[in-house]
């Protein structure tokens, strides 16, 4: 049993029950702290508000998928008790021994019993019902007219006009599209309509706005066009199951890790490390976005873990955190696409970063900024792709020059550092000019991208990769 | 090649887009644009796409114009993000990053809270800054968290922004590069703590950044930035230049930081004023403790008494001016100044001005921190008090215990007392005072003299409490600081402490207890008849003397039944038996208060068991009616969870 601080946070269901658990820990509440002989099942009474004390419990039969038991109500799992038994292990508290109760062993031979009638094969997939696959994709396909005709009209008629009450007639477009089950052209009309109403409410910063209107507006239209030929394709083929298209994705398919694994999309044994950690929220989604940009230590790819959190659920769905240290993912699951690939994966177990582990990543960075650059133009010339990437670069200097920070890498080639825009108040390029020895030489991850108003690409630093460690310069 | 031309087209292709595709016949600047663009479609066969769409979009006769639009717009756009470039020409200069911070390795569960408080607005911000201060949390040494906490400087609640800068300026001189990056001189109160924080890490040495902001700086940071001048004597001459020239408060922060000076040029500015408007003049005077500042009070103060001596009344104006030059002498230790005591403190001159009477024929009075009203010679006893308190005084201190020596004046003996005990080892104060309080005998009885010497002893001993954090006793005072317009605490270390004989002695049966004493930060335990009395022993107890005051505050209790009273001193000492205690009080006092009974219960080193049963106790005396609930208010089932959770927390002590 491997109980880290790094394992806590990643288990924890959010910051408020890490804080609980570490009060209840420094609190001394839990009492009987017990583990079992083959120390893979701990055990404690803690006081709390009920009249008796909540029995909890951390199995790690599993090592890489622990079940948390707990006679708490809450309905987070792992729930504070199990976090502050956590801590109580991690403080080195003593733990005496003992065998396991019997309650426990009844469930773990319950979970035993369920697992070897499944005979330990992955679940089988459900069946589909392709006419109602069918109908879907007609549907869909109806309601790509309807967004076409839409886009055309507001051609025909200026994006200027998408203001006053012409912002509701939109609004109420886009929710139909969702009759369509097109999410995905839904999303770009609403992010249009904010952007026009950004630019109204805020005329100085027009250029962007409008900007970023016409963007949207074009990848809205590509999207409509391919995804026509797309779903006509499938159409005629009788091809109903999801494929390793991101247009499936675009028009707000939602993956699930069996069609992933369907299609091959997936990895085994894979050891990644995060480089960076953040928390954004998406004011049109309504949602919290936790993403993690990781970097498979092997093969140098730089995925992403994405984390939607709606605003009208945040009590129920998991808050991630910032992982320090080497994840091992038996399987990884990867979500079509280009530079950084959306990762998922269901178990994990960690183990401490060793410098060979930083020192494996830091060979892994790409050999030039022109190397960089070159995947990123490529990625970001596809009308459907982000216009942005995660990188990263080696370097052997970073200096001043014209008040702008600037990387330089060992060829002598250099680029600005720059915040992505909107990102007020949250500047990683100032957060680097504070950063004691951040000059000295290394590998930085950063953000690539192209600012149409300067017509350059611009890296936004988040992370330093030195010989001995990774310094966030986000979370 | 000059991409110039694409670029252009682009552009007009997106006001296309605003004005909408019904007036694009009319648009001649597209068109225009278009014929730019039209020399590079040779170049390259994407270039040829484009100008192949473009056209096509200028043909009124094509029926699919917003297609052909978009595809011309994703076709430029593509080609805009391969043309982007990154490439700077120019040499690097190093990166500098300010000192004073670090990389701390903290996930973000524990790092966005902080972040969070120290930037948004909303409730909860406060507690968890607190928290992460009082632990001195590494974490805000974090370079993600330290330029946020400078940032919070200016935050709009202001205990946040107090927090912040009682942390920065615990951090050294090393933060100052940040502090001065990105100081804005025109800025509001966030800019007047980051000045104050730098003068607090760097006093005079950054003077020359202070007189370089003057040239820019407004308002607030004005006035704090002139103030900051007062660190170095050479801005005496400025500092008279800019009372000539600011006005209003910049005038007053000039003032503040000239009484810091000692220049002739300052001096004489002063002396002059203080000729013109003593009353106005002297409060500027009040803090500073410069020989020269001394002298010209004491200057202005005998002119005074000498005029009101001619006179026999006082006017308002004259009262104004002669109590703000008693509260000028604070900490004035100058030979004027001494000399000038000297002749205040002689008992023919005191008993002359208590004499004074003011415009309404009744004696005159002076009002100090609250009191009903002093007389002249009970002012100077303050005053000097205040002063000795307040600063290094050891001229004053000698002047005092000089005259107590001359003529052992009753009225003395508390100055003198407490000059020893800041300038005396403690035995030789405990040999020149400790004798001066008498036991009482069956026959022999403490005097009136006797009693006024005990009492003069007590309030002395009043103004002193054991200091944890720095192990020694302190004599403090209170003292009003004008310029920041509130009340400040000045503590001053006793020289050798206290005998442990005077323990011995003041927690003696016989020594009589009666008679009212004032008590620097009073706990207000005065609910029994002795209660100022056991207060001063209470602020005295020490890890040294609590063998001895421990068991007397027990007797206490025993006498008085009142361990409400006293547990708090029993605490103090180390007590821990604490048994029938409750069951005594609640029967002599026939009712108890839920809150006390609960205070005390929380507060004593009881086991939980114990206290579970001293609980039931108290539960079964209201139930049995033995004692009535104050108010009638006896939580019932509060107190039942009370018991049961102490009991649940005894059972698993065992079990452990």
């Amino acid at each position: 049993m491997n109980i880290t601080q790094d394992l806590i946070h990643l288990v924890a269901p959010n910051a408020a029950a890490i804080a609980n658990g570490q009060k209840i820990s420094a609190h001394h509440d839990f009492s009987g702290l017990t583990k079992s002989e083959d120390e893979t099942l701990i055990w404690g009474e803690c006081t709390g508000s009920g009249k008796t004390p909540y029995r909890t419990s951390i199995d790690f039969l599993d090592s890489e998928k622990p079940v948390f038991r707990c006679t708490c109500p809450s309905r987070q799992i792992p729930c504070k008790h199990a976090l502050g038994l956590m801590f109580d292990w991690v403080a080195g508290k003593s733990f005496s021994t003992a065998p396991i109760p019997e309650e426990i062993q009844t469930k773990r031979d319950r979970k035993a019993k369920r697992e070897n009638q499944d005979g330990g094969a992955a679940p089988r997939p459900k069946k589909r019902n392709a006419a109602a696959q069918t109908k879907k994709l007609k549907k869909q396909l109806a309601g790509l007219d309807m967004a076409d005709r839409m886009v055309r009209e507001l051609m025909k008629a200026g994006l200027h006009t998408l203001a006053g009450t012409a912002v509701k007639t939109y609004e109420n477009l886009a929710k139909e599209l969702g009759n369509y089950y097109l999410p995905g052209p839904q999303l770009f009309i609403m992010r249009l309509v904010q952007q026009m109403q950004l630019l109204q409410a805020n005329p100085e910063g027009e250029a962007a706005h409008f900007q970023n209107a016409s963007t949207i507006l074009v990848q809205l239209a590509s999207t409509i066009k391919k995804a026509r030929v797309y779903l006509a394709q499938k159409l005629e083929n009788g091809d109903t199951t999801p494929d390793d298209s991101v247009l499936f994705e675009a028009l707000g398919g939602v993956w699930k890790l069996e069609d992933l694994k369907r299609i091959g999309s997936y990895r085994r044994d894979v050891r990644l490390v995060q480089l960076s950690f953040d928390v954004s929220f998406d004011e049109v989604r309504r949602e919290y976005i936790d993403r993690g940009y990781w970097i498979d230590v092997d093969s140098g790819e730089i995925s992403q873990t994405l984390s939607y959190r709606p605003i009208k659920a945040l009590k129920y769905v998991k808050e991630e955190d910032t992982t320090f240290s080497l994840a091992t993912v038996p399987e990884a699951y990867y979500y079509p696409g280009d530079l950084n690939r959306r990762v998922r994966w269901d178990a994990c177990s960690l183990s401490p970063l060793t410098q060979e582990g930083i020192a494996q990543i830091l060979g892994k960075a790409q050999p030039d900024i022109a190397t960089a650059v070159k995947a990123f133009k490529n990625q970001a010339k596809n009308t459907l792709s982000d216009k942005y990437a995660a990188m990263l670069l080696p370097y052997s200097q970073i200096g001043i020059l014209n008040e702008q920070i600037v990387l330089q890498d060992l060829a002598g080639k250099r680029i600005v550092l720059k915040d992505l825009p909107g990102e007020d108040g949250r500047s990683t390029v100032t957060a680097l000019s504070m950063l004691p020895g951040a000059a000295d030489a290394g590998a930085m991850f950063g953000i690539l991208f192209y600012h149409e108003q300067d017509r350059r690409i611009y890296m936004q630093p988040l992370s330093l990769i030195s010989s001995t460690e990774i310094v966030r310069l986000r979370y | 090649m000059d991409l110039q031309p694409l670029y252009e087209v682009k552009e007009r292709l997106q006001n296309c887009l605003l004005a909408g595709l019904s007036l694009i016949d009319e648009d001649f600047r597209l068109k225009r644009a278009v014929e730019q663009f039209a020399p590079l479609s040779s170049l390259s066969p994407v270039f040829g796409k484009i100008q192949a769409g473009l056209l096509k979009l200028l043909n009124p006769e094509t029926s699919d114009r917003g297609g052909v639009l978009m595809d011309c717009l994703a076709l430029l756009s593509a080609v805009c993000y391969t043309q982007g470039q990154t490439d700077i020409e120019g040499e690097l200069a190093p990166l500098r990053p300010a000192g004073g911070m670090a990389y701390i390795q903290a996930p973000y569960s524990e790092l966005k809270p902080l972040c969070d408080a120290l930037t948004q607005t909303g409730s909860g911000r406060y507690e968890i800054l607190r928290q992460a201060v009082e632990i001195k949390s590494s974490i805000l040494r974090d370079f993600r968290i330290f330029p946020l906490l400078i940032q919070a400087l200016g935050d709009h609640y202001s205990e946040i922004a107090e927090l912040a800068k009682g942390y920065l300026t615990t951090c050294g001189e090393g933060i100052l590069p940040m502090l001065k990056q990105g100081f804005d001189p025109k800025g509001g109160k966030g800019m007047v703590r980051r000045l104050q924080v730098v003068e607090t890490l760097a006093a005079q040495t950054e003077n020359e950044w202070y007189r370089s902001l003057l040239e820019e700086a407004d308002k607030e940071v004005r006035i704090e930035a002139i103030h900051a001048l007062r660190f170095t004597q050479e801005n005496g001459a400025f500092l008279c230049d800019l009372v000539r020239s600011e006005k209003g408060n910049a005038q007053k922060s000039a003032r503040w930081a000239l009484a810091e000076m000692e220049a002739p040029e300052c001096l004489a500015l002063w002396q002059k004023e203080l000729k013109k408007k003593p009353a106005q003049t002297a409060p500027f005077l009040r803090l500073s403790t410069k020989d020269g500042v001394s002298d010209l009070i004491a200057e202005a103060l005998a002119e005074c008494i000498l005029r009101l001596r001619q006179q026999n009344t006082v006017t308002k104006e004259e009262e104004a001016v002669l109590s703000t030059l008693l509260d000028a002498t604070l900490g004035k230790d100058s030979m004027a100044m001494n000399v000038l005591y000297g002749k205040m403190l002689d008992s023919e001159l005191e008993a002359e001005l208590d004499g004074l009477r003011a415009e309404n024929g009744k004696p005159l009075r002076f009002n100090v921190g609250g009191s009903d009203g002093l007389s002249f010679s009970e002012r100077l006893e303050e005053a000097v008090l205040d002063s000795i308190v307040y600063a290094d005084c050891p001229r004053l201190c000698e002047t005092i215990q000089a005259l107590y020596a001359k003529g052992q004046e009753p009225r003395l003996l508390a100055l003198a007392f407490a000059a020893a005990l800041l300038t005396k080892s403690k035995e030789e104060v405990w040999e020149d005072y400790g004798g001066l309080i008498k036991k009482e005998g069956l026959i022999k009885k403490e005097g009136t003299s006797g009693r006024q010497a005990r009492l003069q002893i007590l309030r002395i001993l009043g103004m002193i409490s054991w200091d944890e954090e720095k192990e020694r006793y302190q004599m403090r005072r209170w003292y009003y600081d004008g310029q920041a317009e509130s009340y400040r605490t000045a503590a001053r270390n006793l020289k050798g402490g206290l005998d442990d004989r005077w323990f011995s002695l003041l927690t003696d049966s016989n020594v009589n207890r009666s008679g009212s004493v004032a008590v620097f930060n009073s706990h207000s335990l005065n609910r029994e008849e002795s209660g100022a009395y056991d207060e001063v022993l209470f602020h005295l107890v020490s890890p040294q003397n609590q063998a001895i005051l421990g068991p007397y505050f027990y007797r206490r209790v025993q006498q008085t039944k009142d361990c409400i009273t006293y547990y708090r001193p029993l605490i103090a000492c180390g007590w821990a038996d604490f048994q029938g205690m409750l069951r005594a009080y609640a029967s002599k006092k026939g009712q108890v208060y839920y809150r006390e009974v609960r205070d005390f219960l929380d507060a004593v080193p009881m086991g939980n068991a114990q206290k579970a049963e001293e609980w039931e106790m108290i539960q079964d005396m209201i139930r049995t009616r033995k004692v009535k609930a104050q108010n009638g208010f006896w939580p019932e089932t509060q107190i039942q969870q009370c018991i049961a959770a102490l009991r649940g927390k005894a059972d698993r002590q065992t079990e452990k």
